[in-house]
């Protein structure tokens, strides 16, 4: 027992997770009348404009991790932990140009399973598929769990009833609304997001000024303000390598490239990364204010939400409560989404039936959506501390896919070779990186042997890719009707 | 140890609290913009 | 705010029922000698490389969680095992803190609690913190194998860009 009590009155926490629950299923309903086809459900009819577009890559990439995990940075690792955070927009911002040029090669492309399968062949393609699901489905239960982990602490919900919540809010309407009201709601969530960090901030330095910060760092905690803290400067491009591999290789960024007009995924892409750039930054300096402010810290993961609230009382902790909701989310619904998507896609239609008709395949993706949602929630239920590590095994993994990703859309000569045994050599030396130097090399090891392997295969490469290929038409667009 | 002068420190928060605002409000208009332009979605 | 509703209750306390306070004071004096000190809830050595340390702590006095808010620990720390200058780190009813930004060297904290009347147990046993960040150079390799991963990833996809912009206009003109 540690004592550290609510930042907010169960009451207030019970009223709060109904109102949200109540508004995002209603908008995802609302939202969800128009995905009439199965085009308009996976990908909102591939007609979303640049406001849609860039808040919804924006928020995607603001998870719950951003918002309370960046002041926990910044309270262990200072000015460089909360630069190093920042530094993931570059994701967003390097993804830029390859959503125009996916856009371009793909205009039928649904996912990016789709993409491998044709670009490298199917064997390629399997050892895709099992490092994008296990990645996708270990960050849903690492959102799932942090949900209910962040509701009991904010307002005392008991653990297990905030994350059903959370997860039955998000799978209800994902499964009417589809990609129509994931990016529907993720406008409002970003907003949400983006004005809540700007009142807590502006709040807090209402309180306590820089110097005043600043000085008592220099007594008690130097290193935070240190330009050479180790830890931080060690960690930095692992961060940084890790999150370029998420964006890279994963659906859920590649179901927004597919889902933007053709003329928007570039501008999005680069809009979210400069929106997001700041964000770590702006949510996690209040942890460096705790000290000065005389706020005790007895768990790190916690000082966001308490400084707020001990800075700006009640109406701290509900704006807390709100952002945090949303930033979770935003990104348990494109998660479900865009891991749904893939196995419908990539599994179900491609390997399992390859006849299926439009009505089967809706069918089955809603199936898909309630299984995840159904094995995400057992998983997360009986709250197994240690599993949130088992996302860091993804680090490696999504490492090793940057490599003949990137490659494999701008060089003819890349070949499958060098992509499917970058991914295999990149995930298992990362792993072995993992437990015998530490966690801060994982990606990196991955990231950088990867590379290694498919320049080599590369420079050795016979074949000369057709670009055409990548044009793959489908059933359902055959009509002509879209693009 | 070299430390990371204060102005350093009060100019990234000042600087990171208003690109967030920035963002929102650039968020907001982009959506009147699509929205006078029927392109939101 | 915790403290507010400390200095509430113990204004309360003293000034609208100022029988009940007295009683509690005399309750204090008699339990004076049985107040025992706080004990740390970890390993009395720790060692760390990220300059951070969760310090835990708890008493074996009156374990009633309805009445822990009202009580005052201490928590001290020195950069000697005398604690000749100290400083206090925490003062107020939580039962951890954690401490981060931790420069090089070894750092000593200890514990006591503090009666509303103001009487203070003695010290707990002294936890030692050894502090010894990764060596620099590790971190520049690391550093300098990242940036190098990084920067030839933003050089393949900028190049591909401008290669595969040029064929496109060469195909159309």
């Amino acid at each position: 027992m540690e004592h550290q009590s609510a930042v907010l009155s169960a009451n207030y926490g019970w009223i709060l997770l109904a109102l949200l629950g109540v508004i995002w299923v209603a908008l995802g309903v609302y939202w969800g009348r128009k995905a009439k086809s199965m085009e308009g459900f996976m990908l909102a009819g591939r007609n979303v404009g640049l406001a849609l577009g860039a808040a919804t890559a924006m928020a995607t990439w603001v998870t719950s991790n951003t918002t309370m995990l960046a002041p926990q940075f910044a309270y262990e690792l200072g000015i460089w932990g909360m630069i190093a955070y920042s530094t993931a927009a570059f994701g967003l911002l390097l993804f830029a140009p390859l959503a125009k040029r996916i856009r371009q090669l793909m205009p039928h492309g649904f996912t990016s399973g789709d993409f491998i399968r044709l670009r490298y062949g199917r064997t390629a393609w399997y050892v895709f598929l099992a490092i994008s699901i296990f990645y996708g489905f270990t960050w849903l239960i690492s959102m799932g769990m942090a949900g209910g982990i962040l509701l009991n602490a904010l307002a005392g919900i008991p653990y297990q009833v905030g994350m059903s919540v959370i997860l039955l809010v998000c799978v209800i309407y994902t499964l009417f609304g589809g990609l129509y009201a994931v990016i529907g709601t993720d406008f409002i969530q970003s907003l949400i997001i983006l004005i809540g960090i700007v009142i807590v901030g502006v709040g807090v330095l209402s309180f306590v000024d820089f110097e005043q910060s600043y000085t008592h760092l220099i007594s008690e905690r130097p290193m935070l303000i240190n330009v050479l803290l180790p830890a931080a400067v060690m960690a930095i491009f692992n961060n940084l390598l890790f999150g370029i591999g998420e964006i890279f290789h994963s659906n859920v960024w590649w179901s927004r490239a597919f889902a933007m007009r053709q003329d928007v995924g570039k501008k999005a892409y680069m809009l979210a990364g400069f929106f997001w750039l700041p964000v770590p930054i702006a949510a996690g300096f209040i942890a460096l204010t705790s000290g000065a402010l005389g706020i005790n810290v007895t768990s790190p993961d916690m000082v966001g939400p308490l400084v707020a609230a001990s800075v700006l009382g009640k109406i701290g902790a509900i704006v807390v409560f709100i952002v945090a909701f949303s930033s979770l989310a935003s990104s348990i619904d494109s998660l479900l989404a865009a891991t749904s998507d893939l196995i419908t896609e990539d599994i179900y239609r491609k390997i399992l039936n390859p006849k299926a008709s439009e009505q089967t395949l809706r069918r089955a993706s809603a199936y898909i959506i309630i299984g995840l949602g159904v094995l995400a929630w057992l998983i997360c239920l009986p709250r197994i501390g240690t599993l949130g590590t088992v996302l860091f095994f993804a680090g490696p993994m999504v490492g090793s896919t940057i490599w003949p990703i990137a490659t494999g859309l701008f060089w003819k000569k890349a070949s499958t070779t060098g992509a499917l045994w970058g991914m295999l050599s990149g995930s298992i030396l990362g792993l072995i990186a993992y437990f015998e130097l530490g966690w801060y090399t994982a990606s990196l090891i991955g990231a950088a042997t990867s590379m290694v392997v498919v320049v080599i295969a590369t420079a050795f490469s016979k074949s000369r890719f057709d670009w055409v290929k990548l044009d793959e038409a489908h059933p359902e667009t055959t009509g002509g009707s879209t693009s | 140890m070299t430390l990371f002068p204060e102005s350093f420190f009060a100019i990234l928060i000042t600087g990171a609290l208003i690109l967030t605002g920035i963002g929102a409000l650039t968020l907001l208009i982009l959506l009147v913009r699509d929205f006078a332009r029927k392109k939101v979605w | 705010m915790k403290y507010s509703h400390l200095t509430l209750i113990v204004l309360l306390v003293l000034g609208i029922a100022p029988s009940v306070a007295a009683a509690q004071q005399s309750a204090d004096l008699q339990k004076l000698d049985r107040l025992p000190a706080p004990r740390f809830d970890i390993p009395l050595e720790n060692q760390t490389s990220s300059g951070s340390v969760k310090l835990v702590w708890d008493s074996d006095y009156d374990i009633d969680t309805t009445r822990v808010a009202h009580r005052i620990f201490e928590l001290q720390e020195s950069a000697d095992s005398l604690f000749v200058t100290a400083n206090t780190r925490y003062k107020g009813p939580d039962l951890a803190s954690y401490i981060s930004g931790l420069p090089d060297g070894t750092f000593y904290y200890r514990v006591r609690e503090i009666r509303p009347s103001g009487y203070a147990s003695d010290w707990s046993p002294v936890v030692q913190v050894h502090v010894e960040h990764h060596s620099l150079q590790l971190a520049y390799t690391l550093f300098g194998i990242g940036g190098t991963v990084f920067l030839l990833t933003v050089g393949v996809v900028l190049l591909g860009v401008r290669r595969t912009s040029r064929e496109q206009q060469q195909k159309q003109g």
